[in-house]
């Protein structure tokens, strides 16, 4: 489990890291493409995040997410060669990892209807994960409907664009801009009443 | 709060909370490289028990590395004698006493903890338990007719224990899959205990014995380093390793039913080159491992020309090719002297070509071959080498007419790389930039080639260099904006 203070960085550091990265996440699969199993380190090290928090989002399952974090990666790597380059690396992988996701929820025919005790065992799984973490990810998984949930943690985790989001999930534009916000203003409620972190 | 902080603030969740994978992904990747052929899936592995009924009917070769240490004898009945370790990749440890009566069972890799189960060895004698873990070996497909490599090392401070433990495991391992008709390929080998084997050993969770093999593959190949083979099975390194080091013996033959075989290989680089099978000479196909790649390294000549091919091992695709056109003399089977009259080139070692002298083929007088046509002409005269043509070697003689080019070694081995400030000097001048014009330079030592990546002007550049000619592999080369 990655020290989650290797993870945090300082903000401008953070924001600009998001932006930069596409060009690198393409160049690990066109080389993962060419048999260079090397760069599978540098294409987790990027995109596992990513990949987790989108499963997550959608599933809504740590252990599941975890499965499918697993199997993105096995079918990144046989599948590298398909990839073409576009300069879109991040929406090859997201529709990877969606289409696992789909294939989970139809071999499990798991609702996600979980009550609110199951939301806690299920993000109480680990121990490793430090408390607010745990409480961070609770309350996006609680708090915001699929779509909003999606939405925040492909833009918020991933750096995904709203454009690019509002494609992946095929809804408008403006419509991922209006869910965008209101998902903050949703947590950001939660957080600064719930007490349990500062605001 | 701002929205920014908000966002950071679950993206620092999420990167808190994901879990760390990796090195389950690579296993299954290495698994299914090696043509384990199942897709495993995390949670659905389900441990299968089928001990007796393997043990009694073993359908597939095992590949399996014994290593015996030995520790000098002593009296009672607790005390360790000997360490006999299990090795296909998952490693298992063996502690016998005197009486080769099992005192524990450790595992010195994840993998073999799911092998060992909740089987309690204590007390059983060693060949039991050394057929109930290879029996669990097979059915959890660990070993399997596509990975059939035994490895058996032995270290002793008694030597004549040890070679006697070793002999007799083998023995015993041989008929035991003998009886089920199964080819299995048994290396043994001693092992000098050595704290810097160990050490190695201890650091990448396998047994010395394996250590110590990819040690002695390194050692004669001059190629790989130590990290590139940890993860490779016995099998794997059986196929890497062609003639074993001196203190390594060697029964059977490796299984490659992973890959594609050495007839299909040569068949593929026959094909490319254009050339019948039958006229491939000073033939050479060796199992390598490059790139993370099990590939083929096809070697021959066929007339002037010398061949080198790699070859996907499993998938079959051309990774590389080179072809130069020689001096007949230069093969090494002969008394290959420079010191050539113009009439005969070469002595032939495989058919004889003394007929061939004084026929003329484009310009080459001389030339011997080996193709059974032996008419002594190239139906390649346009054959260039991949190489740059270099210049003829003194000692050639005068009526070699100059369009031949000379020989190259075949691959440097043991070769230093070129290192990266020669590469890089390399990549800039192809590129035709200067080092103050170069933004956001990037520098990779990937095993054979540099990996070279920058940004000039409006473009940005990738470069593959190999690391021990200097030579541009491949340039990529890319409008910016």
């Amino acid at each position: 489990m990655p020290d989650s203070a290797d993870n945090v960085m300082d903000f401008d550091e953070w924001k600009e890291k998001k932006q930069g990265q596409d060009d690198r996440i393409e160049k690990c699969i066109l080389k993962i493409a060419k048999g260079k199993i090397d760069y599978m380190k540098d294409l987790y090290d990027l995109t596992s995040t990513s990949v987790y928090g989108l499963a997550l989002s959608i599933l809504k399952n740590s252990d599941d997410a975890k499965d499918i974090l697993h199997d993105c990666f096995l079918k990144i790597h046989s599948g590298a060669s398909g990839y073409s380059s576009g300069g879109k690396p991040l929406a090859w992988i997201f529709t990877i990892t969606k289409n696992l996701c789909i294939q989970k929820i139809r071999e499990d025919s798991k609702t996600s209807d979980i009550p609110e005790e199951e939301y806690e065992a299920f993000i109480g799984v680990s121990d490793d994960v430090p408390v607010e973490d745990r409480m961070m990810i609770k309350e996006c998984l609680t708090v915001l409907n699929d779509d909003e949930r999606q939405i925040v943690v492909l833009h918020a985790v991933s750096g995904y664009k709203h454009k690019d989001i509002a494609d992946f999930l095929e809804i408008p534009l403006p419509t991922v801009l209006s869910k965008y916000s209101r998902a903050l203003k949703k947590l950001k409620e939660r957080i600064t009443k719930g007490g349990t972190y500062d605001g | 709060m701002t929205d920014e902080q908000l966002e950071k603030r679950i993206s620092d969740a999420f990167a808190g909370a994901v879990p760390d994978v990796f090195d389950e992904i690579m296993e299954d990747i290495q698994k299914e490289n090696a043509g384990k052929g199942e897709k495993t899936s995390p949670k659905k592995r389900s441990a299968k028990r089928n001990l007796i009924k393997i043990i009694t009917a073993i359908a597939i070769a095992a590949a399996v590395i014994l290593t015996v240490i030995g520790v000098s004898a002593s009296r009672a009945d607790s005390v360790l004698a000997a360490t006999v370790s299990l090795d296909v990749n998952p490693g298992i440890e063996i502690c016998v006493n005197k009486k080769h009566k099992v005192l524990s069972v450790d595992p010195t890799t994840d993998d073999a903890r799911e092998i060992i189960g909740d089987m309690d060895f204590k007390g059983t004698s060693l060949d039991v338990t050394v057929n109930a873990l290879v029996g669990a070996m097979l059915s959890k497909g660990y070993l399997s007719d596509m990975a059939n490599s035994i490895l058996i090392s032995v270290d002793s401070a008694d030597s004549k224990e040890a070679v006697d433990l070793q002999n007799r495991l083998l023995g015993e391992i041989n008929a035991f899959l003998e009886n089920d008709d199964y080819k299995a390929a048994i290396l043994s080998q001693t092992i000098s205990d050595n704290a810097e084997l160990k050490k190695l050993a201890e650091d990448y969770g396998i047994t010395i014995g394996k250590a110590q093999l990819i040690n002695d593959i390194i050692s004669k190949t001059g190629r790989y380093s130590f990290g590139d083979l940890v993860a490779l099975s016995i099998n794997e390194l059986n196929l890497l390793e062609n003639s074993g080091p001196e203190h390594l013996t060697s029964i059977g033959k490796a299984s490659d039913k992973a890959y594609i075989g050495n007839e299909k290989a040569k068949e593929i680089a026959a094909g490319n080159a254009g050339v019948a099978k039958e006229s491939m000479s000073d033939l050479k196909v060796e199992m390598e491992y490059e790139d993370s790649v099990m590939i083929y390294e096809v070697d021959f000549r066929a007339g002037d020309t010398k061949y080198e091919y790699d070859i996907n091992a499993i998938t079959g695709a051309i990774i590389k090719t080179e072809k130069e056109t020689n001096r007949p003399a230069q093969n090494d089977s002969e008394n290959g002297s420079g010191s050539r009259s113009g009439s005969q080139g070469q002595s032939g070692g495989s058919s004889g070509s003394s007929g061939s002298s004084g026929s003329t083929s484009s310009g080459s007088s001389g030339n011997g071959q080996s193709s059974s046509g032996s008419s002594g002409n190239t139906q390649k005269p346009a054959q260039e080498a991949s190489k740059p043509a270099a210049t003829q070697p003194a000692t050639q003689p005068a009526t070699q007419p100059a369009t031949q080019k000379a020989t190259q070694a075949p691959k440097p081995a043991k070769k230093s790389p070129i290192g990266a400030a020669k590469a890089k000097s390399i990549a800039f001048g192809h590129a035709g930039v200067s080092g103050g014009q170069v933004k956001e330079f990037d520098i990779d030592l990937d095993d054979v080639e540099y990996e070279i990546s920058f940004k000039a002007g409006k473009y940005e550049y990738d470069y593959e260099i190999d690391a021990y000619s200097g030579k541009i592999i491949s340039v990529d080369k890319e409008y910016d904006d």
